[in-house]
């Protein structure tokens, strides 16, 4: 008979000698349950092909905000939510962060936006893509 | 969803495949009901032959379009008429039906019959494992065909999020690699993995409101 391997060592069960790569079945099956939000449609459905669909979806809801088309959610940080976005007037992509407070933003808010996007414009590396204020 | 119906030359295809990947649970029911190694592999056979040579598995729509329940039914349907048919054939001959035979050496403990498991709960077991092996494979072979077998071995272990596995940082200093770089990729493997896991329930379920259904309830087979 199939030998017990060993433990699991989060739940508990056996894990036989041949248990898919030699892991908890049903630890892995539950991780899988946690459905990542990219890999769902807008209606919360399995989506086979992610980054075309889930970026069309993204763009359909998101709307513009000025010269930027908002295309996808892309980070969310303790001031603001950066989106991938497409500059229309240069038609080029962009990161675009937007501060998290929109129009309840106070001044020291404003401030604080400022000095951070400021800062960041100040830096000069290859591996970072010029910032526009 | 259940392109393996109709009589269509890809959709016997389909079947066939699903028949080769899903003949295990089907094979472990049959041992439960304490029939020998033997017997159990030909009546599987059998089994699938029957569901070859139907080329139709429209009626799954009526175990709630779950395949898995579908061929459970059709199973012990297939079952008792061979019974039916081995008692007619050899009634009155004072022969055995079933041999009982020692159980196979590379066969679960779960096989015994001490085992307090039914024959169902062991079906949907093989059911749920058989389906992660499948899983786990696809996602294994394209990590190799990329060249990333190694990075497939050590990002499995991470899945179960099981206490005392080799954490991210470990991982980076075996492999060779930012820290950072392998949080990333163990993000995309762990998405990967969830859309490979719904690609493949979606084969055995009628519709895609079906796959978060079906992934609970195998969840649920297993911490029973």
């Amino acid at each position: 008979m199939t030998s017990v391997l060993r433990l699991c060592r989060k739940c508990g069960a056996e894990i036989f000698a041949d248990a898919p790569e030699e892991l908890c079945t049903a630890c892995v099956l539950e991780t899988g349950l946690a459905i990542l939000p990219e890999a769902l449609d807008g209606d919360g459905n399995f989506a086979p092909a992610p980054h075309t669909k889930i970026a069309a979806h993204a763009a359909k809801m998101l709307g513009d905000l000025g010269d930027y088309e908002l295309l996808e959610e892309i980070g969310r940080g303790g001031q603001g939510v950066v989106f991938r976005a497409r500059q229309k007037s240069l038609n080029r992509t962009v990161a675009l962060k937007v501060i998290g407070l929109g129009q309840w933003a106070t001044k020291a808010h404003l401030k604080r936006f400022r000095r951070e996007a400021e800062a960041a414009a100040s830096l000069d590396h290859p591996c970072i893509r010029e910032q526009a204020i | 969803m259940l392109e393996a119906q109709g009589p269509t030359p890809a959709a016997q295809a389909a079947l066939e495949k699903l028949c080769r990947t899903y003949w295990r649970p089907i094979y472990s029911f049959v041992r439960r009901q304490g029939i020998g190694p033997e017997e159990a592999e030909d009546l599987t056979q059998g089994f699938f032959a029957l569901l070859l040579e139907r080329r139709d598995l429209s009626a799954v729509r009526k175990e709630k379009g779950r395949l898995r329940s579908y061929l459970l039914v059709s199973l012990k349907h297939f079952l008792a008429d061979e019974r039916r048919r081995t008692m007619a054939i050899k009634r009155g001959k004072g022969q055995r039906l079933i041999a009982l035979d020692e159980v196979r050496a590379n066969e679960r403990a779960e096989m015994e019959p001490a085992d307090p498991l039914t024959a169902e709960r062991i079906y949907e077991r093989r059911w749920a494992s058989t389906l992660l092996e499948q899983v786990l494979r696809r996602l294994k072979d394209e990590y190799q065909a990329t060249g990333n077998a190694a990075l497939f071995d050590r990002l499995k272990q991470l899945l179960p999020d099981e206490p005392g596995a080799p954490s991210q940082a470990d991982i980076a200093a075996k492999l060779g690699m930012a820290e950072n770089a392998v949080r990333q990729a163990f993000h995309r493997f762990r998405q990967r993995y969830q859309l490979l896991l719904r690609d493949e329930i979606a084969h055995t379920v009628a519709t895609p409101s079906d796959i978060e259904d079906e992934l609970r309830y195998l969840v649920s087979v297993l911490r029973a």
